[in-house]
């Protein structure tokens, strides 16, 4: 394989910050390069640097052994290079094929050549084997489509070069497979891309190679088939990580939480109960209705019936509050879109659910948020320069601990985390495990939603498993398996399965 | 050797912050900074004149109802709403305050009736927008229009005179409020303005009902999941809108010892101008009263001195507005600093 990209000796630093010190790497024709770190690591950076956006103050970047100067974005595309961002650059309210070549649409003199542009996207799209139509709202599309319209517009630029930032974070598994075919097929038509994932597990089915960055240092790149997870994690944390969810016997103390007749348009539950120090993992695919549970128990969506028990005593949550007051916690599926006031600092975040508490007479008691503030700050171990930083210059693992901290100041009963390590990293992540164990340790009975089956097996004491608004079956740790919880997932039931 | 590194970063990176903490504050009081120089530099050019205590004193009440308009607009601002009928509600309160006190009622209580009016269009305008849901831009623009059509309602299109009033004393009492000196030639409104700045400021700062105002502003979604009445905070502020625009309404009135049907119009616009200047974000959650006030001394200041030293009113204009797009787009460039460091 010819190498395609050499990034030599980067170099860049922020305010205060060396972001990237040295780092080099480099890139073959149709190659997957994977680039692991937790987040904050530099990997962001550095395909900033190489898309333009960023300028490093030194290093060189060479493409196909010629040296090249990135002074901008439009150079990067020019050079045949595309980033697809975990957010994407699309305009809701356009066509796919309007979205493909904005700016750059065919023209006939001043007007734009619909038919042209239509038939351009569909080549591109049939290539690529997806049936999405070039006329299509880009706002009516899934996530998935919408980052395939991503690859897609990478593809009409020519891109030689793609980085995929953690593509897969809002996609099912069958979007995923998907996916990977089409990575599989930009391979062998020599495209060269970085992919960049928190999920190691997935990176086995597509990596040729992998490097690691910490702390804005190359620590080393390696065949991907010689390497195991386990000492890639090591590689990314810099130390041991004995095992990726804590040890821990679990103490399941009394029926604490019982949910009877939940519904509204898109939840159908009968009957769920959570015990005293129990994690009860909720799975299921994307759609399942597992967030809509979650709301629907807190108070934040509609119902037609609810019946909710603590303690074997009724309660009505017919708002929030109740919720709250109840010892009632939940901890969203998206920190930044419903979890925290990104430009709010630190420390009002951290108290946010505990303002009742803390107003005395209508006046913030302000010594006592700042002291709750730190006492969480330091217990939770959270890494910021101080309690008056905003929530939005903090990386995501941080970021998730501040809308933990929010909830465990309250007299916390029940627990519901939807997605508790999404998009954070490897170190990060395992502390979310541990402060789970401790609350779980404390009697506090939890609810995890989560997509990630590793953590679901990994953590859970007993699995429900959602389909179509409903539970479509229970599974006891012992009985969990990936295998197990899929079925359920998609819908099939144990007895058809046993007839086939 | 790697405690030595870390300990090393962990000194780079509190000096960054320190750094940019201060910076952070050298812009903050930018505002101020641009108010100071302006003071100078009219005083230079018009040969002091600008300075004399009376001309200052003539911009302090000049500007009093477009800050006290302001305060409540800050608030509304803040939430990530505008009101653009606060102009509408100053002609309101006036003119409910005025119709009041010809009917015979007492001062005190026409006062309070006409703040109370200005409440109630707040309590509209918050209804509209959170049960509603109608963008606050055109749910106020609505009201805007239905505002001044019930001033006008009540004043039948014409001012509603205090002046000509039988009950000398009530006039006189009236015409203090809007105009009347204390302490030798403090503005008697300017005082009201002070002290309503500094509840007002103390309430954003220091109150359960501040702190909401800002993190519905900032994250409406994950304040109302942290237990926050978004709906009570939302229509609080609104209120609070209505009756500081009715607070201004009648401070005019008492000035002229007479409510015009059309006073007000245009004053949401000023008062969200001072707000601007001020630093106060048009997308929510951020902003405050010393802002505002600050913003509005700015516009006065830029004025009275403009007239002073002789400038076509009609190019003045142009100067205001350019200075206003300038400090929203000092404050853009400010805010895009600090998010990507």
């Amino acid at each position: 394989m010819a190498e395609l990209l050499r990034m030599e000796n980067i170099t860049k630093s922020f305010p205060g910050v060396k972001a990237l010190s040295n780092v080099s790497l480099d890139l073959n024709t149709g190659e997957v390069h994977a680039l692991c770190g937790e987040n904050g690591a530099g990997k962001s950076t550095l395909m900033k640097v190489l898309s333009g956006v960023y300028h490093a103050e030194e290093g060189e970047i060479f493409i196909n052994g010629e040296k090249v100067m990135i002074e901008n974005t439009r150079r990067a595309h020019e050079l045949g290079i595309s980033i697809i961002f975990q957010e994407f650059n699309l305009c809701g309210h356009l066509s796919v094929a309007d979205n493909i070549w904005l700016d750059r649409q065919p023209k006939n003199g001043p007007f734009v050549n619909d038919k042209q542009m239509f038939e351009k996207t569909k080549a591109i799209l049939d290539d690529l084997g997806l049936t999405i139509s070039p006329k299509a709202l880009i706002r009516n599309l899934s996530v998935a489509e919408q980052q395939m319209v991503e690859i897609a517009k990478a593809i009409s630029f020519n891109s030689r070069i793609l980085v995929l930032d953690e593509p897969t974070a809002a996609l099912t598994e069958s979007e995923i497979d998907r996916l990977f075919s089409i990575i599989h097929k930009l391979k062998a038509k020599g495209v060269g891309m970085f992919y960049i994932s928190h999920r190691l597990e997935e990176l086995t089915r597509i990596s040729d190679r992998v490097s690691v960055i910490r702390d804005g240092q190359y620590i080393g790149t390696r065949d991907y088939k010689d390497v195991t997870i386990d000492e890639l994690v090591k590689m990314m944390v810099g130390r041991d990580l004995t095992d990726k969810f804590p040890l821990y016997q679990r103490k399941i103390g009394k029926l604490l939480f019982e949910a009877r007749n939940v519904h509204n348009k898109r939840v159908n539950v009968d009957h769920i109960e959570v015990h005293a120090g129990e994690i009860v993992g909720l799975a299921g695919l994307m759609g399942a209705g597992r967030t809509e549970l979650a709301r629907a128990i807190f108070g934040a969506d509609k119902t037609t019936s609810k019946e909710i028990f603590m303690d074997g005593k009724q309660i009505h949550i017919n708002n929030i509050d109740v919720a709250i007051k109840n010892g009632i916690g939940y901890i969203t599926e998206d920190r930044k879109r419903d979890g925290l006031a990104l430009n709010m600092t630190v420390e009002r975040n951290i108290n946010l659910a505990h303002l009742p508490e803390l107003i005395k007479g209508g006046f913030i008691d302000d010594i006592a948020a700042k002291k709750n503030a730190l006492k969480f700050i330091k217990s939770l171990n959270i890494k910021t320069p101080s309690m008056n930083q905003k929530v939005g210059n903090l990386s995501g693992g941080n970021q998730q601990k501040i809308v933990l901290a929010k909830w465990l100041c309250n007299d916390i009963k029940v627990l519901i985390f939807d997605e508790p390590t999404r998009g954070i990293d490897v170190g990060a992540k395992f502390e979310v495990y541990e402060l789970m164990n401790q609350l779980s340790d404390r009697g506090v009975a939890i609810i995890m939603i989560s997509s990630e089956l590793p953590e679901i097996l990994g953590m859970s004491d007993r699995v429900l498993v959602m389909h179509g608004g409903k539970i479509s079956g229970e599974l006891s740790r012992e009985e969990a398996n990936q295998e197990n919880i899929l079925r359920l997932a998609a819908g099939i039931k144990e007895d058809e399965r046993k007839g086939a | 050797m790697a405690g030595n590194l870390d300990a090393s970063k962990a000194i780079e990176a509190r000096k960054a912050k320190q750094s940019a903490n201060l910076t952070e504050t050298v812009q903050k009081f930018m505002a101020f900074g641009v108010l100071i120089l302006l003071i100078i530099l009219f005083g230079a050019l018009s040969g002091g004149k600008f300075i004399a205590v009376n001309n200052l004193l003539t911009v302090v009440l000049q500007i009093t109802p477009y800050a006290i308009l302001g305060f409540g607009l800050t608030f509304v601002l803040i939430t990530g709403g505008t009101d653009l009928s606060a102009g509408s509600v100053v002609g309101f309160g006036g003119i409910i305050c005025a119709k009041c006190i010809t009917q015979g009622y007492g001062l005190f209580i026409s006062i309070v009736v006409g703040i109370a009016a200005g409440a109630l269009t707040g309590v509209i305008n918050g209804l509209v927008i959170t049960k509603m849901n109608v963008t606050p831009f055109i749910a106020t623009l609505g009201t805007q229009f239905a505002f001044r059509g019930l001033t006008q309602l009540v004043g039948a299109g014409k001012p509603v005179s205090i002046q000509s009033l039988e009950n000398k004393e009530i006039v006189s009492q009236f015409k203090f409020i809007g105009g009347g000196t204390v302490f030798g030639k403090i503005p008697f409104p300017a005082i009201i303005m002070l002290v309503l700045a500094i509840i007002m400021g103390i309430v954003l700062a220091k109150t359960g009902f501040g702190r909401r105002l800002y993190a519905v502003g900032s994250n409406e979604e994950a304040a109302r999941l942290s237990g926050i009445n978004v709906f009570k905070t939302k229509l609080l502020a609104y209120v609070l809108c209505g009756a500081t625009s009715a607070m201004a309404g009648i401070l005019l009135a008492a000035r002229l010892a007479s409510a015009q049907s059309n006073a007000g119009t245009g004053y949401e616009l000023e008062g969200i101008a001072a707000a601007v200047i001020g630093g106060t974000s048009v997308m929510g959650g951020e902003g405050g009263i010393l802002g505002t006030i600050i913003g509005a001394a700015v516009m006065g200041v830029l004025r009275n001195g403009l007239n002073l030293v002789k400038v076509d009113a009609f190019v003045q204009m142009v100067i205001i507005g350019a200075i206003i797009i300038i400090g929203v787009w000092y404050d853009t460039l400010r805010r895009k600093k600090q998010n990507s460091l």
